[in-house]
Parts: structure tokens; sequence; C-alpha cells
């Protein structure tokens, strides 16, 4: 009953005009960069985030949660029509959707990859307002020892979970935390890195080293590998799926639905983890007539759901614990804050308007999404071959116009220049900053809970261990890590996965 | 076997010197005691271990890519995207919004392989002008459209 009146405070949010409008933005927006190959989400988030400030807290999450579910189902779209991923996350989905298309059941797939993400969707909706509050209950037991664990054991999963070595993933955590210390010292005031700039101690803005190295970053990295996209005519024939693709597809949409709501309330899992997962665990349960990787509905319907209820129930952890699980639930953390919103247990209590609004948009949202996109995938395609010459310079142009506006401070833009030199170096160098920007955003309450705990502790630092729930989240960090460190084979295979 | 720099190597090193840099830095920084922990000791922590993990980085170079080719690390595009940028922060508060997007717009445009300066040049204005018209007039930040530099 509770459930349901706070469902129904969302609801009230959720449709209101303003409200609906910037959902429509943002799941339009999302789905265009999630056709478009190159540029992801976390890119998206992060260029569009300045321009947020001047909308209401609800209005401005509702917009960037659009963004990331928008950008899951456009992924698909061209996962299937061009065996073009647009999205890390619809990788599996092109194995066989692709080939669904080249035998002339491009609509079904596309239908059956709109369906399994709209079940999906709806289904990690109720799980997210069902669970969501208990889980922030818990938050709020947690003191300092618990929050410092929390955070190792986030920074532990996003390590563990993005590409690329062990060694560098944790440099490029390391490395975000101390960009984060840059500024005055909370607790004594003392200007701490800031090379002697009165613009840095009051820190690095995070919006810009976020800009710069996933927005400028990703943009150079597009530009040297120059790619001729032209967009196939791939028969469509029927969108609507006959009784046998009915049958077919209910089994593996519930279990993709499943899988992806789980594992994306995991730290450092998400849509990306999700889809891969569904895909593997289908391959061994179900048993279609043309097999894997030839075409079957299967290998659509499960990987589809599986990352649209990844994509909505990560936001468990952000909105429950203040616990950000990937990179673009790290953007989702800046824009609370930049509208000065503490995420954590508090905010459902707080701000009940905010939890519930964003949980029921992104309901709403789906429904836009099933309802818009499959008559607008012409539109889609065809955007694929604009040609990029005339993208790339607005893309500078509002990193730069964006950066000066957190602020209106010139200092600001040589920081994005200095951090999107910086992004395209380590694209080079193949280090994801994904953790960078992880342990950016945990670093400096990572650093906070952690003296605080000493000094409650009397400086003993077996407050840590001797803390239950800390405990446990810190044996849960080690475990991760050992399993990544151990059979080096994991990674190998997650890496033949991808090709 | 090569006695060229490896991207492994190239990583693992640059993260030793960031290390070193913020170590060195914190050490003008109070530790404090265990009790109460001064403002250098977390990141001292931090940077110590980002030094160890560039040294693991890089020690174990060679086995880890045997057989990649190696990329070229400079490339003009960068500097003309960094240019842009730099361009955009130089001009916009004395030239404007105008002048700066559209400088911004025109030198981001050398990245790009068939270059057209006159249509580049007629995309930037045609950019400028949306701008200034979307955050300006419409959501009024606090900049000149056409600055102080060209006497107004």
């Amino acid at each position: 009953m509770e459930t349901l009146n706070a469902l129904l405070l969302g609801f009230d949010q959720a449709i209101l005009p303003t409200n609906l409008f910037w959902c429509l933005i943002g799941t339009l927006l999302g789905t265009l960069v999630g056709v478009l190959p190159g540029l992801g989400p976390a890119a998206t988030m992060a260029i569009l985030l300045p321009f947020t400030i001047g909308l209401e807290p609800v209005t401005s999450l509702i917009m960037m949660a659009g963004i990331y579910y928008g950008a899951q189902y456009g992924g698909s779209t061209t996962a299937i029509l061009l065996n073009l991923p647009g999205e890390a996350s619809s990788v599996v989905t092109a194995i066989d959707g692709y080939k669904m298309a080249r035998n002339g059941r491009a609509g079904v797939a596309l239908s059956t990859a709109a369906i399994g993400s709209f079940f999906a969707g709806t289904v990690a909706t109720l799980l997210l307002a069902l669970f969501a509050p208990s889980l922030a209950e818990i938050g709020l037991l947690f003191g300092p020892a618990e929050y410092f664990s929390l955070m190792i054991l986030g920074l532990v999963a996003s390590v563990v979970l993005s590409r690329g070595s062990l060694p560098k993933a944790l440099a490029m955590v390391f490395i975000g935390i101390l960009v984060g210390l840059v500024g005055q010292d909370v607790q004594t005031a003392v200007p701490r890195f800031t090379l002697g700039f009165e613009e840095m101690s009051g820190g690095i803005n995070f919006v810009v080293v976020a800009m710069g190295l996933f927005g400028i970053g990703e943009l150079i990295k597009d530009l040297e590998t120059p790619e001729s996209r032209t967009a196939i005519n791939a028969p469509f024939f029927s969108m609507i799926p006959s009784r046998e693709d009915w049958r077919r597809m209910v089994a593996p949409i519930l279990r993709g639905t499943g899988i992806g709501s789980v594992l994306g309330l995991l730290p450092g899992g998400g849509a990306l983890l999700a889809a891969f997962a569904a895909y593997a665990v289908e391959k061994r349960v179900a048993n279609p007539p043309e097999g894997f990787g030839g075409g079957a509905i299967e290998g659509v319907a499960a990987p589809e759901s599986a990352n649209n209820a990844g994509a909505q129930t990560s936001f468990v952890p952000l909105l429950t614990l203040g616990l950000p699980a990937n990179a673009v639930m790290a953007l989702m953390f800046g824009a609370l804050i930049m509208q000065g919103i503490a995420p954590g247990p508090t905010l459902i209590s707080e701000h009940p308007d905010v939890f519930w609004g964003v949980i029921v948009s992104m309901w709403v949202g789906n429904v836009m999404l099933l309802v818009l996109n499959l008559p607008l995938i012409g539109v889609w395609t065809r955007l694929l071959t604009m040609p990029f010459h005339y993208l790339f310079p607005a893309i500078v142009v509002f990193c730069s116009i964006g950066a000066f506006s957190l602020g209106n401070s010139v200092f600001d833009i040589w920081l994005l220049g200095a951090f999107g030199v910086a992004g395209y170096v380590f694209a080079k160098l193949d280090c994801d900053p994904a953790p960078l920007v992880m342990g950016l955003i945990l670093g400096p309450m990572m650093e906070e809970n952690f003296r605080r705990a000493m000094f409650l502790a009397r400086g003993n630092p077996s407050v840590f261990v001797d803390r239950p729930i800390s405990a446990g989240l810190l044996v849960l960090a080690v475990l991760a890590i050992a399993v990544v460190a151990l059979p080096k084979i994991k990674a190998v295979r997650e890496e033949a996965f991808q090709e | 076997m090569t006695s060229r720099l490896n991207p492994q190597l190239i990583a693992g090193l640059l993260f030793v010197s960031i290390g070193v840099a913020f170590l060195l830095g914190s050490l003008d920084l109070s530790y404090g005691t265990w009790r109460k922990i001064g403002p250098g000791a977390f990141p001292g922590l931090v940077a110590s271990a980002l030094i160890a993990m560039g040294l693991i980085v890089a020690l174990t170079a060679e086995k880890h890519d045997t057989g990649k080719q190696q990329p070229g690390l400079y490339s003009s595009k960068v500097t003309f995207i960094i240019a842009a940028i730099l361009v955009f922060g130089l001009v916009v508060r004395g030239g404007g919004l105008l002048p700066a997007v559209f400088g911004c717009c025109f030198i981001s445009s050398f990245a790009s392989r068939p270059l057209q300066p006159v249509k580049s040049a007629l995309y930037g204005l045609g950019l400028g002008a949306a701008c200034s018209l979307a955050f300006i007039k419409g959501l009024g930040m606090p900049l000149a459209i056409i600055g102080p530099w060209f006497g107004y």
C-alpha cells in the first residue's frame, strides 16, 4: 500500500508536462547516441550536464536517465539492422539480430528487442519501487567505517569489470582519487595540489574531467578511425512476431529480465554485464532450431531484456546508498550533487518526489520508446549516414560552452583542454577512463569517511574489520579481486566473447 | 627485442610519474596522527599505491603485448581539437560568444579529412548564431554575443 502511494506520488511528478517533455528529449537524445557508434551515453551525459543546472532537480535526472536507457534501445536498432552495435551492451544482440535481419526478419527482431526491453523495464521499475526503500533503511545503519568499505567494494567492482589489465585499471582509480582530492582539504582548509592556482582551491569540477576524458577523448579517437557507414536497406516484411515467435521469446525474456535485474544491482554491474551474461545463459539453456549465431530469436530477446533491466536496477545502489555502480551512474551522482541533493540513504525520505519521480519516469520513458521508436526506425538509420564532420565541431563547441558555464570561468576551459589531452593519451595507451571517473567521485568521500572512522575508533585501524557489515563488504571486495586476478583465463574468455 | 617503447611501458611510466608528483606534493602537508589523520596521509597512501601499480604495469610490459602494432602517439587531429578549445577560451570573454564559437568550430573542422574552408566558416557562423540565441538570449548566460574587442 505504501509502495502504491509512493508510486502515485511518482506518477504525479512523471506526468507533469515539463517532465514529460524532458523525458522525451532525453530518450530521443539517448536513442540518437545509441544509434551513432562512438559517442556513448557517458560522453553525452557529460557534455549535457552543465546545461541541466537550470532545470528542476527531478527534471534534469529524468532527462539524464532517459539518455541512458534510450541509448540501450538505439544501440540495439543499429546492431540488428547494420551489424553495428552503437552501444557496447548491444554487441551480443548483433550476433543473432543481424542474422535475423539478413533472413528478412528485421522487423520481427526489432519488435522482439522492443517488447523484451519494455517488459524488462517494467519489471525492473517495480523491483526498484519494492526493494529500494528497504535497502535505503539498511544504508541508514552505516557509519563511516561501513561507508569506507562500501566505497572500496564499489571501486574494486568497477576495476574488475573494466576492460584491460587489472593493475592498469587500479592505477586509473588511484589517479581518479588523487585528482578528486585536489582543492581545499575539508577538515583543515589547507589547499592541496592546487599548484598555486586560486581557481583550483574549490577542487576540480568533475564535469570538466568527465567531458574531457569521455567527450573530447572519444571524439579524437573517433576522428582517427574513419568508418564508412552506409545504411543497408534491410527488407522489413513484417514487424509482427508470429505465434511461434511469441512462444519462443517468452522464456528468454523472463530469464533475461531476471539476470539483468540482479546483475544491475551489483556494484560495477549494469547493462553491459547483464547482456553478456544473459546471452551466455541462453546459449546453455535454449535450443533454437537455427542454432545461436544463425538468427535465433532467443539471442535477441534475452540480452535485450537483460540490458534494459540492468540499466534500470543499476540506479538502486546510487539512489539508496549513494554508491554509483558504473561511470554513467557516477555522472548521475554528479548531476544530483550539482542540484544540491546528496545521494544516499536519506534521499528517499528527504526528496521523495525526486526519487519516485525518477523511478516512474523510467517506466513512462519506456512506453515512449516503445511507441515512438518502432515507427522512427527509418529516421534513425538514415541519421547514420549523417557526415561526422558536421557533428564534431558542434560537440567541441558544446563542451567548451559547457565548461565555461559551470562557473563562468575561463579556467575551466583550460582544464577541459588538459583533460581532453589526457583522455586522448589514455585512449592511445589502452587505459579505460571509466575507473578514473569512479575514483574521482568516490575518492573524496572515501577519505572523509576514512578519517572520521579512524577518529571515532581512536586511531585503531581494526575498526574496518571489527564491524561485521564493514568486514563483510571488504571480504566481498577481496573475493572480487581474487576471482579476476587468479584465473587469468576469465578475462581472456570475456575478450574472446567480444570478437 | 624492440628498442621502441611500447604503450604498456609508457602507461606504466606515466602512472609512476603522476604518483611521484602527488607523493612529493603530499610531503608538504601534515600526515597527522593515527587518530587525527592529516590532509597529507590519504593522498600519500594513494600516490604510493599508484607508483606501485605503475611499476607493475611497466615491468610486465613485454609479456602483455607481443605482436601488437605500435600505435603512433601523436596526431595532428588532437592539436586542432585542443587548439579549438583554447581559442574558445581566449576569445570568449573579450570577443564574445559568436566569434568564440566561430573560431572554435572553424579550427576544429581542420581535424576532418575533406576540408572545405568556406563551408566550415559558414557552418561556424550558423552555429555561433544558434548558440548565441540559445544560450545568451534563451538561457541568459552572462556573456556578450559580440564582446568589447569589437568596440561594444
